[in-house]
């Protein structure tokens, strides 16, 4: 049941109108069930999984609350995030370890025929198992005290609007908003409806129209390809990845507000950074903030047998490799964590090293400076995207990156594609202009009427006309 | 449940949301009156893909109180391709006859027939060519995209898929096309959406230079199939028949007969041409369907009045002069425009002299 569906929209309507309906309690109950019909609409036996997990997380954390035994609490953490792992490892990660271990035997002559599982990924495991993790660590850190109440608790984990994409929410901030009663006002459901539109506009319109001409490029699977060609793409790619995803966020941050929720904001301009550090700032915030969390700041604190600088690049680059891996289980996305790794180890050397560079400092030659670093930056993510998008393996990642470099030529089909992206991406860079200039992500949703009117009839058209209606699956649902 | 979602006063609703709904239909209720806006589709369109568009655009540039005599050419793909109306109409314009190409891909089913009556009847024509083929009636509804419902609804049509379809073929072949036919009706840029956004995009790219305009084609293919093409299409159809009777054939014939009637009630000229096919063809569709086809346009011819010109009537055309089993060459759609102007001497003479 995607949200770009008819059939989301007939689940969606039902639900809201009783649940404008019912007391607090009834509420969480309903949402609870539409939770898990939404989730059993793609396969009902994995709610079985969902279930396990809530029901270890929900009395680990209960047990590590009711002792100040460290060795007790440091058990039941230890059990809760084992078995989160568990069946994060198994079901995403089993086939490609497995593969590899095999191929890696049959380097050192050892004939090996790898067991491989068939199963199939289940939607959203990376981000509900991210979820409830942060939960028993907050209890076990004492930042949070743990809910007694089961059925609330199952909310949290299974809340249908940020279940199968994100973004992957603290307990801290999403569970006492499951809690305690909830307003929903006409203002927060007028900016709800307005972040779904936006939402949808971005993955149906954008979105799928840019998959259309980055499928061009990125169908071929052998060498060689058109550097140009690729380029382009990638930049298609960049945008593309980032109205989908972001756009999700939108559509479930919407969902969130009609019902009296508010989820934090997963995308914050992440065209707009100079630096590398910021970008992941910016850039699926929920995963990058949960990692630096729970990942980086333990790490950098635990190595303490490091030397100075090493232990920050040492941490960063496990932190980005795993950021890669949590993508998926391929070694396209081990290289897409590793190149950011090497980009955020590199901007920390410069940062510790270069500040006495002269730079400008006012006026134009502050502005001019400014947007050279924006659209330097924009090629490093292009990069990245690459690596990313290469599901064809890190060998096909690597020729294209190199044909970038050798086959640098122009042919037939490149300017179309710049066309076709200009065609479509314009809306969201004048609209990213704007927030980016207001510091207001809201601003098109509070900007004069006038301007609103045109807003609308400008998406509305490219709805109408360019709107992909297949309801095609968001990316990362994959994940 | 804590809410306040009540909408005291007006003031509340959404007005630039509403606004913008208004006015886009506005925008597009003016511009489906705009003849400007279709004559840029027109020069916009894609051969092939975009026919459907063509079609609508043509209809609606047809001036019903024209001084001149009209004469529209609908049907499949074969008359599409298969004549030359430059060389019609500069042919018989001395004896003012404007001809007007209405041919789209595919078969142009008497469903599409049908809803386009009231369209078709609106431009006041003296003379209706219909080119329909054995697969015309003979098939499936959904061969082509241009055979869908939705560029052309009529909600009239209704009645006539319930009495004699089955939830299956509504299920399997329009259940889709209904629901988009509906929000067509009040959206012209939705009914067209997959060949508006190639119009505006592709006619954006010509007027900034970035990429030039290409000649409109006269024809899909480019150049004939070989052998080994018959070859495998005559196996495969002898295995899995492409031409046979459905329950869609009953509801062709009766859609069409209804037509005919219509357009005879008006005093209008019907004509039902054929159009040539290629020596291998009856391998590929069985004596017994070609025969119950010919033979419902010839009960037809004889019980309303129009005129019916079978296969046997054309010209002989050769293996050579075809690109696959139904379509001419460059070279025989010149010889059948040909043949066609003579027809049409005979066929119009009534006209010419009125």
């Amino acid at each position: 049941m995607l949200f770009n569906s008819l059939k989301f929209f007939l689940f969606l309507v039902p639900v809201y109108l009783l649940y404008l309906r019912l007391n607090h309690r009834w509420q969480n109950r309903l949402l609870l069930v539409a939770s898990y019909v939404f989730y059993g609409s793609w396969d009902w036996r994995f709610l079985s999984l969902i279930l396990l997990t809530t029901t270890v997380d929900y009395f680990c954390a209960l047990n590590i609350s009711r002792t100040e035994n460290p060795v007790v609490r440091k058990r039941f953490l230890m059990l809760s995030i084992f078995s989160s792992l568990s069946i994060l490892g198994f079901f995403k990660y089993f086939n490609f370890f497995a593969g590899n271990l095999g191929r890696l035997l049959n380097v050192f002559g050892i004939a090996a025929d790898p067991f491989y599982l068939n199963i199939i990924l289940p939607v959203g495991i990376s981000f509900y198992t991210f979820q409830t993790m942060s939960y028993t660590i907050d209890v076990y850190r004492k930042a949070l005290k743990p809910t007694d109440r089961f059925f609330d608790f199952a909310l949290y984990v299974s809340f249908f609007p940020q279940l199968v994409a994100g973004p992957i929410e603290r307990a801290v901030n999403l569970l006492p908003q499951v809690l305690k009663p909830r307003i929903v006002r006409l203002d927060k459901f007028y900016e709800g409806c307005f972040l779904i539109f936006w939402g949808l506009f971005l993955k149906a319109v954008i979105a799928d129209n840019l998959a259309k001409v980055v499928e061009t490029v990125y169908a071929v699977k052998v060498p060689p390809f058109n550097g140009m060609e690729v380029l382009f793409a990638s930049y298609a790619f960049t945008f593309q990845i980032y109205c989908d995803f972001a756009g999700y966020s939108h559509i479930a941050r919407g969902l969130g507000k009609i019902m009296g929720f508010e989820l934090m904001i997963n995308f914050n301009l992440p065209f707009f950074v100079t630096n590398v550090q910021d970008f992941w700032n910016r850039w699926h915030i929920s995963l990058s903030s949960w990692l630096r969390d729970y990942l980086y700041i333990p790490l950098f604190r635990g190595m303490r047998f490091l030397a100075g600088n090493v232990r920050v690049y040492a941490a960063l680059m496990i932190n980005m490799t795993v950021i890669g891996l949590w993508h998926g289980a391929g070694w396209n996305y081990i290289l897409f964590g590793v190149y950011y790794g090497c980009l955020l180890c590199a901007y920390t050397f410069i940062r510790m090293h270069c500040q006495n560079w002269i730079v400008p400092k006012s006026g134009w030659g502050k502005a001019l400076w400014y947007a050279a670093r924006v659209v330097f930056m924009f090629q490093l993510i292009s990069i990245g995207m690459l690596l990313f998008r290469s599901i064809n393996g890190a060998s096909v990642a690597l020729h294209m990156l190199s044909s970038v470099i050798f086959n640098f030529t122009m042919s037939e089909n490149v300017v179309p594609m710049i066309s076709k992206t200009v065609y479509f991406i314009w809306i969201l860079l004048a609209v990213q202009v704007i927030q980016y200039r207001t510091k207001d992500v809201l601003c098109v949703y509070k900007a004069h009427p006038v301007w609103k009117v045109l807003f609308y009839v400008v998406c509305i058209f490219y709805f109408t006309v360019y709107g992909v209606t297949n309801g095609n699956q968001f990316i990362y649902f994959q994940f | 449940m804590v809410t306040n979602l009540s909408i005291s006063n007006s003031k509340k609703l959404p007005w630039p949301f509403i606004a913008s709904l208004l006015l886009f239909t506005l925008l597009q209720v003016g511009l489906d009156r705009c003849p400007a806006f279709w004559r840029y589709a027109e020069h916009n369109y894609r051969f092939h893909s975009d026919d459907a568009l063509r079609l609508v655009s043509v209809l609606r540039r047809i001036p019903p109180d024209a001084s001149f005599k009209k004469v529209l050419m609908i049907g499949t793909s074969q008359g599409r391709e298969g004549i030359d109306f430059d060389v019609l109409n500069a042919h018989f314009s001395s004896q003012n006859i404007r001809f007007y190409d209405l041919g789209v891909i595919g078969n142009f089913h008497p469903i599409d027939l049908y809803m386009l009556k009231d369209r078709i009847l609106a431009t006041k024509p003296d003379v209706v060519v219909y080119s329909p083929h054995v697969e015309t009636f003979y098939a499936p509804y959904k061969l082509q995209p241009a055979n869908n419902l939705e560029y052309y609804f009529n909600p009239n049509i209704i009645p006539g898929l319930a009495k004699h379809l089955r939830w299956e073929d509504y299920d399997k072949d329009f259940r889709g096309d209904l629901l988009d036919s509906l929000i067509g009706s009040f959206s012209l840029f939705y009914k067209f959406r997959n060949h508006f956004d190639s119009v505006f995009f592709t006619s954006l790219q010509y007027s900034l230079g970035v990429v030039k305009r290409p000649e409109q084609k006269m024809s899909f293919f480019t150049k004939p199939y070989d052998g080994s093409y018959y070859k495998r299409q005559i196996e495969s159809k002898q295995e899995n028949p492409r031409y046979r009777y459905t329950r869609y054939t009953d509801l062709y014939q009766e859609l069409f007969t209804i037509f005919v009637r219509d357009v005879a009630s008006r005093n209008i000229k019907f004509i039902v041409l054929s159009c040539p096919l290629h020596p291998l063809f009856p391998k590929i569709c069985s004596p017994q369907v070609m025969a119950a086809y010919q033979g419902f346009l010839a009960d037809q011819s004889r019980q309303t009045g129009f005129t019916y010109t079978p296969n046997k009537e054309l010209p002989v055309f050769t293996a050579g002069e075809f690109n696959d089993f139904t379509h001419l060459t460059l070279p025989a759609r010149k010889r059948f425009t040909q043949f066609l102007i003579g027809y049409f001497e005979r066929e119009l003479k009534d006209l010419q002299h009125e």
